[in-house]
């Protein structure tokens, strides 16, 4: 299974693959996403500031904008739209229960009390000044990431588009990343876009 | 049809606009009060238990009759917009496969967050809630984009439209005040004392607020059934800077409005009136007037709704938007609440009495956090 002509990463169950392969894999408790970070060889210390959906998500990106020929469009041509199931419900309570314990707001944690935070992140890290949205589905919802890429093709509101699914719980991670250009959407259908995001 | 020739951008008509905010429940009631110099907000004592001295926008619970089920104060108020806004439509679009409905929300029923997993917590709750209520054609779509979620569902609504994806889409704003939000933005320091003062010399914060307001967008304006207007074009631009302060050279702004005016062949001396974000915080209000310059916008009337009910959150762009439109077809735009002295490095002709828009062109911006920033246009008819 495959998307020809579509860059995606897939990450789950401790495992990275990039356009279907196998690219890492970290057993350990605890440290996956950072173990993904060093991996790949980043230095980019903002990134021990986020939080998990965060990097979650800022990972998915750079494993596949890293390979979508993204310096060949205009810093405003590629698009970043993100979903999820939970939007930053974690952090969320993360944020609640050190006020209720400490009495004191955590302003470093509120900040990431917002889902789109994660696409901001990546927006500063890749100097993207395009369109940005951020949808919440019960599952991930493939029909309206399309329709929603082809509403910008059509708008010439964008020539590419990051599409992600970021779901964190705990110390799983459910994460979902293709770079879908105006010319490589006519080739995908919902359909084979969630077979290969079932496939793991 | 002059529209369409002059830009190749098919019509996408708006109208149908309901509201409940701290003024009032009709959009006539919350104008009237604007006009009238009013303001929702009002000083409470540890409001939430939180310590500020910061004036808040509630809603009256006489706003909010019908009691459903198990249902919050928020989707107790999304579905009355629901119910306003089909009541002036020709029959409700909603039921059917073509009809779209859009919720809007930073963070939907974050008032529960105090009982252990409550249900209701999660944002898909808010979709579940609207199509079972109105037994809905399609699942509706939920964007929590920060404070620009109102203005991008009104964008995204337009696309879908533009696109042959939908026919008709109801886009639906809200958030409540709640301790999450309000211990949250005291924390950053971002809170004014009493009242803001969007743009003036003194700003020092903002005023949270409770709303949520509704709108239809459709290819067909015979679906409504008194006035409508027309909706132009629409973008939203990333900072690629900071993700909880606006850009210093307010380059997102700037750029979503460059690309929203430039395909509708509109330039920035046309634009009768900008209704901007204006929260009253030093860093929002003073990147807006650097945006608002560089885009050629210095000298047309503009103001900020803030003073009259608070930042409104994911309700702020669909609010502002459908007051604005009502300020466009009354002539009547209300005066900048709380703006007294020039306080921005960059000139701006902010309203300081009720006057009249200079053209049928109305610009609606936001900026929120993530570095977001988003810019829509509207005609008058």
């Amino acid at each position: 299974m495959s998307l020809s002509l579509n860059t995606y990463c897939r990450i789950k169950d401790k495992e990275v693959h990039i356009n279907g392969e196998l690219f890492c894999q970290f057993m350990e408790e605890g440290s996956f996403l950072r173990s993904v970070y060093n991996h790949i060889g980043l230095s980019y210390p903002k990134f021990f500031k986020m939080d998990a959906l965060s990097q979650l998500g800022f990972l998915g990106a750079e494993m596949t904008l890293m390979r979508s020929e993204l310096e060949t469009y205009a810093d405003d041509e590629v698009a970043v739209i993100y979903s999820n199931r939970s939007s930053s419900l974690e952090t969320d309570h993360a944020y609640y229960n050190s006020l209720k314990e400490s009495g004191i707001a955590s302003p470093a944690l509120f900040v990431y009390t917002l889902p789109n935070i994660e696409v901001g992140e990546i927006c500063i890290r890749h100097k993207l000044y395009g369109e940005n949205n951020f949808l919440i589905t019960e599952r991930f919802n493939a029909a309206q990431l399309l329709e929603q890429c082809e509403a910008l093709f059509a708008d010439n509101a964008a020539k590419a588009v990051l599409i992600g699914w970021t779901e964190v719980n705990g110390d799983e991670h459910d994460g979902f990343f293709v770079f879908i250009t105006n010319t490589s959407v006519e080739d995908l259908t919902a359909e084979s876009l969630t077979d290969i995001y079932l496939d793991r | 049809m002059e529209t369409k020739a002059r830009t190749g951008l098919s019509e996408v008509y708006v109208g149908a606009k309901s509201i409940i905010c701290p003024l009032g429940d009709t959009p006539a009631k919350v104008y009237d009060a604007m006009l009238r110099g009013e303001t929702g907000l009002q000083q409470l004592e540890r409001p939430f238990g939180v310590e500020t001295t910061s004036h808040v926008g509630l809603i009256p619970n006489s706003f909010i009759i019908e009691e459903r089920v198990d249902s919050t104060k928020l989707e107790n108020m999304l579905a009355k917009c629901y119910e306003h806004s089909v009541s002036k439509l020709q029959y409700d679009p909603f039921q059917d496969e073509d009809g779209l409905v859009i919720i809007c929300t930073t963070k939907g029923n974050i008032d529960k967050i105090d009982r252990d997993d409550d249900p209701r917590l999660p944002l898909t709750r808010l979709s579940q809630f609207m199509r079972q209520s109105f037994d809905l054609g399609n699942e509706p779509m939920i964007v929590s984009n920060a404070c620009i979620s109102g203005l991008l569902g009104i964008i995204t609504a337009a696309r879908l439209i533009r696109a042959e994806k939908y026919e008709h889409v109801m886009v639906l704003g809200g958030d409540v005040v709640s301790e999450f939000t309000l211990s949250g933005f005291a924390a950053l320091h971002a809170l004014t004392e009493g009242v803001c003062k969007p743009y003036d010399k003194n700003r020092t914060g903002i005023n949270l607020g409770e709303a949520a307001a509704g709108l239809v967008l459709s290819n067909d304006d015979t679906l409504f059934k008194g006035r409508c207007d027309e909706y132009v074009s629409g973008t939203s631009a990333n900072d690629a800077n900071h993700i909880s302060g606006p850009s210093r050279t307010g380059e997102g702004l700037h750029r979503s409005i460059e690309r929203t005016l430039n395909p509708a062949s509109v330039s920035a001396g046309q634009i009768g009136y900008l209704s901007a974000h204006g929260t009253g915080t030093s860093f929002n209000d003073e990147m807006e007037s650097i945006a608002f310059e560089r885009s050629g916008l210095s000298d047309v009337p503009v103001n900020s709704m803030k003073g009259y009910f608070g930042h409104t959150l994911g309700a702020a762009g669909v609010i502002e938007t459908l007051l604005g439109l009502e300020g466009m077809k009354r002539k009547e735009l209300v005066v900048s609440l709380g703006y007294e002295e020039e306080g921005v490095s960059r000139p701006m002709n902010i309203i300081t009495r009720t006057t009249a828009p200079t053209s049928d062109y109305f610009l609606k911006t936001a900026s929120g956090f993530g570095g977001c920033n988003a810019a829509a246009l509207f005609k008058t008819r």
